[in-house]
């Protein structure tokens, strides 16, 4: 059955999260915003990756940075993720946005979603050599635009990031395929109503691209979702546009990143709440 | 007349040679036996498991406890579990600083309780009964004579292709909580001695493992007898996770076999030979043990050569 193998010591998740470094996202300190979020979020689920005062090595976090490059802005496990939170406990942002976290330049979304793929691949063909179990990774893009690229007609980039992303989707292991959620962030309060999980294709071109480039929530992702407190629906595909809100930034990252496998962190014996 | 004699074993889901969320206690003196297992999404459930196996173990088989259990369970080991749990957590919590105490906040903000399965048993030679009390998916196995094999716990059944009802172990569980609460109900029976070979309680890791080989005809009571020692234990768990994908889980196991004695004198009426290794759990049972195998010492040497050599065994 899909998306049951837990994420633990002996059979660690895959995180990937691609943040949009394009020129915009230095607007309106949304990146430095973008990187608190992704501070406190990691800060809270790192917390369940504790036993006994011991940290277990329960995931692996991959952080890429893209504009018309992408950027490895973080590569490790628990371990590695502690010892970043507490160096950066003071600001609490995880990504250094003077240095290579610096936002300017186009959104080549594709190339985001080809980096995802090399780095999973990367990661099976690893993990089988080991003959470790593999959970179904788990990526999430983190973008306040749609894809844009030099010299390409707006539709031709889109279409370009949507093959790219197909592909990405297409990974699979036998816990299930790779779990690709898009995140669209706004800079401006208002400016376009908000979407959140829709069930059926958006009309707009840009957020129709979205759409088909997430995965569909199964039922009990949707259960999980609704339980969150978030609007999802059965045939829900999980993509979010004109998000202005960073609590709601920070819960819809910390939902997608735990949804699968880390909901329970040896994968057994859960009591039902009544 | 019927002779127990045991052995346990206790390993983490990493090795972990407490048990890790798992727990047991041995209690030979009294036959009274416990295994319990921590429910993961709770906090620190460890502490609810401990408390359970300490908590039966402890009690005395003459008591009215096991009498009228749901009174017990609901008048004095509910509270009992939620008073000390929440102690425990209080006294753990003010032990933290900085980032962990940050993260166990976190945790303890999630979960708000602790929760545990169980399986306990009680032995009365005498009257030549096994009582089992049980909540959630931690398993009494009962291997009779015919060579049929029962299971006993609180989840859901299903048919196996020999149409025998076997458990179907899942994510889901009844237990107790350290709320002064119970999800589920208590399983709660007696069985006879006299058609049993053997019994083992173990929690749900150990169970899966232990339902397959047996659905498979191998005889898992038999693997686990033959092995020596915590590390041949840990050896076994590693193969079985590396391997096939099993015991991927902490793992409880206590194992009872009951063999008939040929002696008569009182003293082997209800002997007891105990090849367990020393828990932090059942230390405190290590004397009275010590003190009958003191006076079975000084019985030993009239004991015929045949007997002796029985008792060795």
């Amino acid at each position: 059955m899909e998306y049951k193998l837990p994420w633990g010591s002996t059979h660690p998740g895959l995180l990937v999260y691609l943040v949009d470094l394009s020129g915009s996202m230095a607007w309106d300190d949304k990146i430095k915003r973008v990187s608190n979020i992704i501070w406190n979020v990691l800060d809270c689920l790192i917390a369940p990756c504790q036993d006994m005062g011991v940290y277990k090595e329960r995931f692996h976090l991959e952080i890429v940075g893209y504009n018309q490059y992408t950027y490895e802005l973080f590569s490790g496990g628990v371990n590695k993720v502690l010892d970043a939170i507490d160096a950066t406990e003071s600001n609490q942002q995880f990504i250094d946005i003077e240095k290579e976290g610096k936002a300017q330049g186009l959104t080549h979304m594709a190339m985001a979603y080809e980096k995802a793929a090399e780095i999973i691949r990367k990661w099976i063909k690893e993990q089988t050599a080991k003959n470790i179990p593999i959970p179904a990774p788990v990526v999430i893009n983190i973008t306040d635009g749609y894809p844009e690229e030099v010299g390409v007609p707006e539709a031709d980039s889109r279409n370009k990031a949507l093959r790219a992303a197909r592909e990405l989707l297409n990974i699979s292991v036998p816990d299930g395929r790779v779990l690709l959620f898009n995140i669209h962030i706004d800079g401006e309060a208002g400016s376009e109503p908000e979407l959140m999980f829709p069930d059926s294709r958006p009309t707009d071109n840009k957020k129709g691209f979205l759409f088909d480039a997430s995965t569909e929530l199964n039922d009990i992702f949707v259960t999980r979702a609704q339980r969150a407190g978030l609007p999802a629906k059965p045939n829900s595909h999980f993509m979010v546009s004109n998000l202005t809100d960073a609590g709601l930034l920070t819960k819809l990252i910390v939902f997608g990143s735990s949804v699968s496998g880390l909901t329970k962190p040896n994968g057994r014996c859960e009591v039902p709440i009544p | 007349m019927i002779k127990l004699i045991t052995k346990s074993f206790l390993l983490g889901k990493d090795n972990e040679p407490d048990g890790r969320q798992d727990a047991l206690s041995v209690n030979d003196p009294s036959a009274i036996y416990a295994v319990a297992d921590g429910v993961s999404n709770s906090f620190h459930p460890e502490m609810v498991a401990r408390d359970l196996c300490q908590t039966f173990t402890s009690l005395s088989k003459e008591g009215e406890e096991f009498k009228d259990w749901n009174s017990f369970s609901r008048d004095y080991l509910l509270p009992s579990v939620a008073q000390n749990w929440n102690i425990g957590v209080h006294n753990y919590m003010t032990s933290l600083q900085g980032r962990l105490l940050r993260h166990e906040k976190f945790n303890y903000e999630r979960w708000k309780f602790g929760a545990s399965t169980f399986c306990g048993v009680t032995i009365d030679l005498g009257k030549g009964i096994l009582r089992y009390y049980i909540i959630g998916d931690s398993t009494l196995f009962v291997m009779e004579k015919s060579g049929e094999l029962k299971e006993y716990n609180t989840s859901p059944k299903m048919e196996s292709s020999d149409s025998d009802l076997v458990t179907v172990y899942s994510n889901s569980t009844c237990a107790i909580t350290s709320q002064n609460h119970i999800v589920g109900e208590w399983l709660i029976g007696e069985i006879l001695l006299a058609g049993v070979k053997s019994i083992a309680l173990m929690t749900d890791g150990m169970a899966m493992w232990y339902q397959k080989l047996s659905l498979s005809g191998e005889d898992p009571f038999a693997i686990l007898w033959n092995i020596q020692g915590n590390e041949a234990f840990r050896d076994l768990a590693m193969i079985e996770r590396t391997r096939n994908n099993e015991m991927d889980d902490d793992l409880a196991v206590i194992l009872i076999k009951l063999e008939e004695s040929s002696t008569e004198t009182r003293t082997l009426d209800a002997k007891i030979i105990r090849k367990s290794f020393i828990y932090p759990y059942t230390k405190r049972f290590v004397k009275p043990w010590k003190i009958k195998r003191k006076a079975l010492h000084r019985k030993r040497i009239r004991l015929k050569h045949r007997s002796y050599k029985t008792w060795l065994n």
